[in-house]
C-alpha cells in the first residue's frame, strides 16, 4: 500500500464510522489537531474535552496512527438536555504517518482533555551541524 | 421562553481525515490548504491565521427535577484561567486559552484548535438557587450546577379522600 492508498483507506473508514452514528449515543467526532514541527520532533495536540487519560486508545499500524477516544459518561439518567451545542460521542482519527518519524519513540500525554503527542524524527530528518575542518 | 431559545445554535465542524505528518510536498500543501480552507474557513496553515473562539465555547444544557447543569467543553485550560460568576441572575463563563508554546522557530503543519479569550453568559430562570451554585473542572469539560429553589422542585399534592 503507498501512501496515498492508505490516506484514502483511513478516511474512508473514519467517514463510514461518522455517517453510520450521528446522533447516536455511538456518534464518533473528529477531534481538531495542531500539528507542530519541531527541530527533532513532530508534535499533535488533539482536542477531545470528556475523555479520561485511561479511555485513550492509541494504535500504530501499517504507517498509519490511530488515535481514539472514549467520553467518560457525566450525565445521570434522569437529566434532559435542554439545550445542547455539542455532540455527545466518542473520538476517532486517524494521521498517516511518513518514514521521517521514528514510529517506535512515540510518547503520549493527556492532561484536561488535550492528547499531546511527540513524535521524534528519524536521524536522518533531524538537523545536523556539520563541522568544519 | 425556554432556556433553549436564549443560547445560539453553534454547528461544530468537526470531521474526518487524515492527514501525512511528515508531508514534504510543498506545492500539495498549498493547493490541499487552499482547498480545505475554501471549504471550511478557519483552517490556517500558520500561527496568525489561528481560529479564534467565535462563539465562544460549546455549551451543553440539561435539566432534572432537583437541579440544573451546564456543561461547557474547555480543553487545555488551568483552572486559574477560567472564571465563573452569577451576577444578576446571569451565569458568566469566561476565560483564556493560551498557546503552549510560543518559540518562533517552530513550524505549524496545521492549525485547527480554537485559543484566545472567550465569554458566554446564559441567563438564569428565576427557580435557581444561585447561593448553592458549584463547579467543577475534569477532563477539559466545565461543570456548573445550578440548584433549583424548593419552590421549583414540584410538590407531591395529598389526595383527600372523603367517605
Amino acid at each position: 500500500m503507498n501512501e496515498e492508498q492508505k490516506i484514502a483507506k483511513t478516511d474512508e473508514q473514519s467517514k463510514a464510522l461518522q455517517t453510520e452514528a450521528i446522533g447516536t449515543e455511538d456518534a464518533v467526532y473528529s477531534p481538531q489537531v495542531d500539528i507542530i514541527e519541531k527541530k527533532e520532533s513532530v508534535e499533535v495536540l488533539a482536542d477531545m474535552p470528556g475523555v479520561p487519560k485511561e479511555n485513550v486508545d492509541l494504535v500504530m499500524e501499517e504507517g498509519v496512527l490511530t488515535i481514539d477516544g472514549k467520553v467518560a459518561p457525566t450525565r445521570e439518567d434522569d437529566l434532559s438536555l435542554e439545550a445542547g451545542e455539542y455532540g455527545y460521542g466518542n473520538y476517532h482519527r486517524s494521521f498517516a504517518v511518513g518514514d521521517g518519524l521514528d514510529t517506535e519513540g512515540i510518547e503520549a500525554c493527556m492532561q484536561d482533555g488535550v492528547l499531546k503527542l511527540t513524535l521524534p524524527k528519524t536521524e536522518k530528518y533531524k538537523p545536523k551541524r556539520i563541522e568544519i575542518q | 421562553m425556554t432556556m433553549r431559545d436564549l443560547i445560539p445554535w453553534k454547528k461544530r465542524h468537526r470531521r474526518p481525515e487524515s492527514v501525512d505528518l511528515m508531508q514534504r510536498n510543498e506545492i500539495q500543501d498549498f493547493f490541499r490548504d487552499a482547498m480545505e480552507d475554501f471549504f471550511s474557513t478557519g483552517w490556517g496553515i500558520a500561527p496568525w491565521l489561528r481560529k479564534e473562539w467565535d462563539m465562544g465555547p460549546a455549551i451543553d444544557i440539561s435539566e432534572n427535577d432537583k437541579e440544573y447543569r451546564v456543561e461547557v467543553e474547555l480543553p487545555g485550560l488551568k483552572k486559574d484561567d477560567l472564571d465563573v460568576t452569577i451576577d444578576n441572575g446571569r451565569l458568566q463563563i469566561s476565560g483564556e486559552r493560551q498557546t503552549e508554546d510560543k518559540e518562533e522557530k517552530e513550524n505549524y503543519l496545521r492549525v485547527e484548535r480554537s485559543t484566545g479569550a472567550f465569554s458566554r453568559t446564559i441567563p438564569l430562570p428565576a427557580t435557581v438557587n444561585e447561593d448553592e451554585a458549584e463547579a467543577g473542572y475534569k477532563d477539559g469539560v466545565l461543570t456548573v450546577r445550578l440548584p433549583k429553589t424548593p419552590e421549583a422542585r414540584g410538590k407531591k399534592i395529598d389526595i383527600s379522600t372523603s367517605e
